[in-house]
């Protein structure tokens, strides 16, 4: 008799039966990419940089390596090291389509693939070991920025000599390959390398990647503090540190996941309850013919196995390229393989079904309480002493139009609170990533740059910092010619250059090369400062929190500093938070003695205009400097940010992705959610037509519910973006040595009305698309209603 | 007097897995005002399918059917939508109400959703507590629907049906889900409605109902087999009588 009874519910209730389906289905479908993202995110960087051979510590040193070694040979603390050779490009010198590959990009490194010491991979996550000729690796941020594709020409231009390379993929490199190093590396053959090095026209040198293991990490940074060819060092905590965009799009994506995951169970549950109550009728008859409550139990469990069987396994299916969509940023740089995503899919699938049939036993519960008497009446009379509807048509001053839907929601607060709530839970997930973005590129952020805010900035245009140190290019002289520049066109401006020194510090037994940031031209009073006062005389210096964490050192402590040679005590007078460097940064007095040619680094300079215009002023003339300097790099404050922590395009298109499956998503629950009230409230529907009302009117009962819900939806992710905005990214932003007190840019036009109104409009089109199936139920319905 | 309800040649045909089923095979009626119809028949006969197809609610599939004068095959879904709010009330076997509302919001929403009148709501709760009190169902204005009785909600059914004024009443079996105090209450409601002058149109099994009603139409296989006009001076009694005996002659 079972199967009977079941192939016929299956047959007569296909609406509701597919519904379920297709929730099970997304269940499992988010459910098992979910649980396997999460595995591979979880360990994804410590294994990536296992498989990739990344050592305790590492530094890039230009001029002379001998220096290096000499120091790594003798050093104590580095048990074993490895070199690789590259030569060191400006991102000036690459060309694509005739025009500079990427006006952001200021250094890149080729390499030979025979000279790698590290392993880097290919897009399949294959060990790169040859490079055709005349082709080249790179990492996915050079190609994404310069746009190329596979067969793309690359030119080098050098001193007038070129070489020209072919694109043949993006190579996954866990030094240089993440969005916040900067520095890409070009891989190519052997032969192409040497060609490169030996032309004596492009009179290009080469320079040292050095790679250790030690036993003391403090001991290696103090052995090589003191060599002055380092351009750049590290230990692994920073290389982990430069995938820090990669792990919070991850944890984005796996927070996406584990939203996606609750809002297909709460419907789940609501649609096996709903599928239930529908059955009232026909579980009182089986009742009162005398089956026993396991018997009738049996029987729906029986079905929605059948369904929870079917649904997992095409969600397991679904959910292998779905979970390497979700991935598809992170996988780019880097390697998150999963040896074993297929099983922990079927674990998961299998999981989602146990998942459900507990669903199932729980909501069966229900029929031990249904008794004869409901099939009777019909399940719709019975005592029950709790009032349903809040408000009263006799004493609202709603039209029957606007009443309704209000009532409804009132009246089932459960159901109505559950789609509000997935509906907040993917607009604020939308909106925390919108307004991080908005914060990345906006001007409030600058003070957290170690920069002081200015009116615009602009590229310097210093090809290469080699030039300066070496006195070819005098700073003062071009910062005087830019700034009469600027007077002889009406805009008298103060330009500054914030310049950034690598130099010795030294505080107990704690020695290290720090970056010390330098303007000449600006009072050190100016900048923000957590904890102290500014720096007044030569021989007081403000530090970052983190490195006075890392020193051990607090306000009123002198440290060691050579300058010029020359070691000297410093009082430490002030703290200050700064994301350059990740916070691992000081700033000495404007009237340090320290040349130009000292500096190491260098950001944009600084324009601050003397008449303090206006803000359309300001977009005015940075337009005309643009013109005057022949100089398309002038930034206003926001763009400045923007550059500088290059990470809101990909915070953007993270956004783009979760707004792409928050739409499919709340369409999809829309459209389902829809579908089960026209089933369950089918003689509701025909009494309305009965007593005169007319189509559309019905239609909008239902859709205005949905937008009742909708709007509910984004007053609660409204209220909710700023506070989990903080709470979410003001540790990533500690991460890279902000503070907690991040002014997290709110934008209440795409805040407040773009994504809700984008939302809202998804669920009415989806409510209201599928209200229009109430047209089939007619008002002569209401006498065939059981 | 004047015709209220006119049908002509009414066909209603239902197609059933290809097979066609006429279940209205060219029906003439006419209903006059202040009149109280019965439709009787066997079951499948086809009163309550003639009951929803004469008031709008379901397609007449041929003939012709005039609601005071208009042409209701003409009219289209959104016009018969309006003339049933506006000039029809129904009352159904069962006790169809919106589960949400209370009983008497349940009563005066097709009052709300009218344009017939520009009432405030304030007008239009007393009126409809003014029909509560009449059928002595006040106390439970403001009851949930499932915390009353059947015949005090085929009562608030009745009051629901009245709200909007209507020129005609159709009811299918009124009656047929309560029990025998709760049928004479309703019935006596739907008397009482007919004789202050209300149109009714009521299909029952139970010819102690019909009984009340000034004409029988009986009703087989879709055609009106035979109709009776009840002398309502006479005692119930003798009505009911009467009416049986001639059930019996049409093979009831």
């Amino acid at each position: 008799m079972y199967p009977t009874i079941l192939k016929k519910d299956l047959k007569r209730k296909k609406t509701i039966n597919c519904i379920l389906l297709l929730f099970i289905v997304l269940s499992t479908m988010f459910a098992a990419s979910s649980v396997n993202n999460i595995i591979s995110v979880a360990g994804g960087i410590d294994s990536f940089l296992d498989k990739a051979g990344v050592t305790d510590y590492f530094i890039i040193s230009g001029g002379d390596t001998a220096d290096v070694e000499n120091v790594l040979d003798n050093s104590k603390y580095v048990s074993d090291y490895k070199r690789e050779e590259a030569v060191l490009l400006q991102g000036k010198e690459l060309f694509s389509d005739g025009e500079v590959i990427d006006e952001d990009l200021r250094l890149s490194l080729v390499q030979s693939v025979d000279r790698l010491e590290l392993n880097i991979f290919d897009e399949k996550d294959e060990k790169l070991t040859e490079v055709p000729k005349g082709k080249f690796y790179s990492s996915s941020t050079l190609a994404d920025k310069g746009g190329l594709d596979k067969g793309d020409k690359l030119t080098i231009k050098k001193n007038g000599a070129e070489f020209e390379l072919e694109y043949a993929g993006h190579a996954k490199d866990a030094v240089l390959g993440s969005n916040f190093t900067g520095t890409p590396r070009i891989i190519v053959n052997e032969a192409d390398y040497k060609e490169l090095l030996d032309n004596k026209e492009a009179g290009l040198c080469s320079i040292g990647l050095y790679y250790m293991n030690t036993t003391d990490m403090d001991g290696v940074q103090r052995d090589t503090a003191d060599i002055c060819s380092v351009l750049f060092s590290g230990d692994r905590a920073l290389i982990r540190m430069t995938y820090i965009l990669d792990m919070v799009i991850a944890a984005i994506m796996l927070v996406v996941c584990v939203a996606l995951i609750l809002i297909a169970f709460s419907v789940l549950r609501f649609t096996i309850g709903l599928s239930l109550t529908e059955e009232f009728r026909e579980i009182g008859v089986m009742k009162a013919v005398g089956l026993k409550n396991i018997s009738v139990r049996t029987l729906y469990m029986v079905k929605y196995l059948g369904l929870a069987l079917v649904g997992a396994a095409i969600g397991f299916f679904l959910s292998l390229p779905f979970g390497r969509m979700l991935l598809l940023s992170s996988s780019k740089s880097m390697v998150l393989s999963n040896d074993n995503s297929i099983g922990i899919s079927i674990v998961s699938a299998a999981a989602v079904v146990v998942i459900i049939m507990l669903f199932c036993w729980s909501c069966t519960g229900r029929i031990k309480k249904m008794s004869p008497i409901d099939a009777v009446r019909s399940g719709q009379t019975g005592e029950r002493f709790r009032k349903k509807g809040m408000i009263s048509l006799s004493k609202s001053k709603l039209g029957a139009g606007s009443f309704l839907p209000l009532n409804d929601v009132l009246s089932q607060p459960k159901t109505y609170g559950m789609m509000t709530v997935i509906f907040s839970i993917c607009m604020v997930l939308i909106m925390v990533l919108a307004t991080t973005a908005n914060t990345l590129r906006d001007g409030g952020l600058v003070g957290m740059l170690g920069c002081i805010e200015c009116d615009l900035y602009i590229d310097p245009g210093f090809d290469d910092v080699s030039d300066i140190q070496t006195g070819n290019v005098k700073v003062g002289d071009r910062l005087a010619e830019m700034e009469k520049k600027l007077a002889d066109n009406g805009m008298p401006a103060k330009i500054t250059l914030e310049g950034g020194y690598f130099l010795p510090v030294e505080f107990g037994d704690k020695k290290l090369n720090l970056e010390m940031m330098l303007n000449k031209d600006t009072d050190t009073a100016d900048y923000d400062y957590v904890e102290g006062t500014a720096p007044q005389n030569v021989h007081e210096i403000a530090l970052s929190t983190v490195m006075c964490e890392q020193l051990g050192a607090d306000i009123g402590d002198k440290l060691k500093i050579t300058i010029n040679d020359k070691q000297e005590e410093y009082l430490l007078t002030a703290k200050f938070v700064s994301m350059q460097q990740a916070g691992k940064v000081g700033r000495l007095y404007q009237d340090v003695d320290l040349d130009y040619t000292e500096m190491d680094q260098h950001m944009e300079c600084g324009i601050s205009f003397d008449d303090h215009p206006d803000r359309k002023t300001i977009l005015e003339r940075q337009e005309k400097i643009k013109d005057i300097m022949d100089n398309g790099r002038v930034f206003t404050v926001g763009e400045f940010v923007d550059i500088s922590t290059n990470s809101a395009d990909t915070i953007d298109m993270v956004k783009y992705m979760v707004l792409a499956i928050s739409v499919i998503i709340i369409l999809l629950i829309s459209v389902l959610m829809e579908r089960s009230f026209i089933s369950k409230e089918k003689s509701e529907i025909a009494l309305m037509k009965a007593l005169g009302f007319r189509n559309s009117s019905v239609s909008a009962h239902h859709s205005v519910r949905f937008i009742i819900c909708a709007v509910a939806a984004g007053i609660l992710a409204n209220i909710l973006c700023l506070p989990l905005t903080k709470l979410i990214m003001t540790p990533v932003f500690s991460m890279l040595g902000g503070d907690s007190d991040i002014p997290f840019k709110f934008d209440p036009l795409e805040i407040s009305v773009v994504y809700p109104v984008l939302m809202a409009a998804v669920t009415v089109i989806g409510a209201s698309l599928t209200a229009i199936y109430t047209r089939t139920i007619k008002a002569s319905d209401t006498a065939d209603i059981e | 007097m004047t015709n209220v309800l006119e049908v002509k040649d009414l066909c209603k045909t239902y197609v059933v897995n290809k097979r066609q089923n006429n279940v209205l095979c060219n029906l003439d009626l006419t209903v006059s005002e202040g009149e109280m119809v019965a439709v009787m028949g066997p079951s499948g006969s086809g009163k309550s399918t003639l009951l929803y197809t004469v008031s709008g609610m379901d397609k007449m599939t041929a003939g012709e059917v005039k609601f005071c004068g208009k042409n209701m095959s003409d009219m289209k879904d959104n016009e018969l939508a309006e003339m049933r709010l506006d000039d029809m009330g129904f009352i159904f076997q069962q006790m169809y109400m919106m589960k949400n509302l209370t009983v008497l919001d349940n009563i005066i929403l097709p009052a709300v959703k009218s344009k017939k009148t520009r009432e405030s709501r304030s007008e239009t709760v007393k009126r409809g507590q003014d029909l509560m009190r009449k059928l002595g169902i006040i106390d439970t204005a403001n009851n949930d629907i499932n915390e009353v009785s059947g015949g005090q909600l085929q009562r608030a059914c009745i009051c629901r049906s009245m709200i909007n004024s209507p020129k005609m009443i159709f009811a299918d079996e009124p009656t047929g889900a309560l029990n025998r105090t709760s049928s004479e209450e309703v019935m006596e409601e739907l008397t009482k409605l007919n004789d202050e002058g209300t149109t009714i149109m009521l299909v029952t099994h139970d010819a102690k109902v019909a009984a009340k009603c000034s004409r029988v139409l009986f009703i087989v296989d879709g055609s009106i087999k035979g109709e009776y006009d009840i002398d309502r001076s006479k005692p119930l009694r003798d009505r009911e009588r009467d009416l049986n005996n001639w059930l019996l002659e049409m093979g009831w």
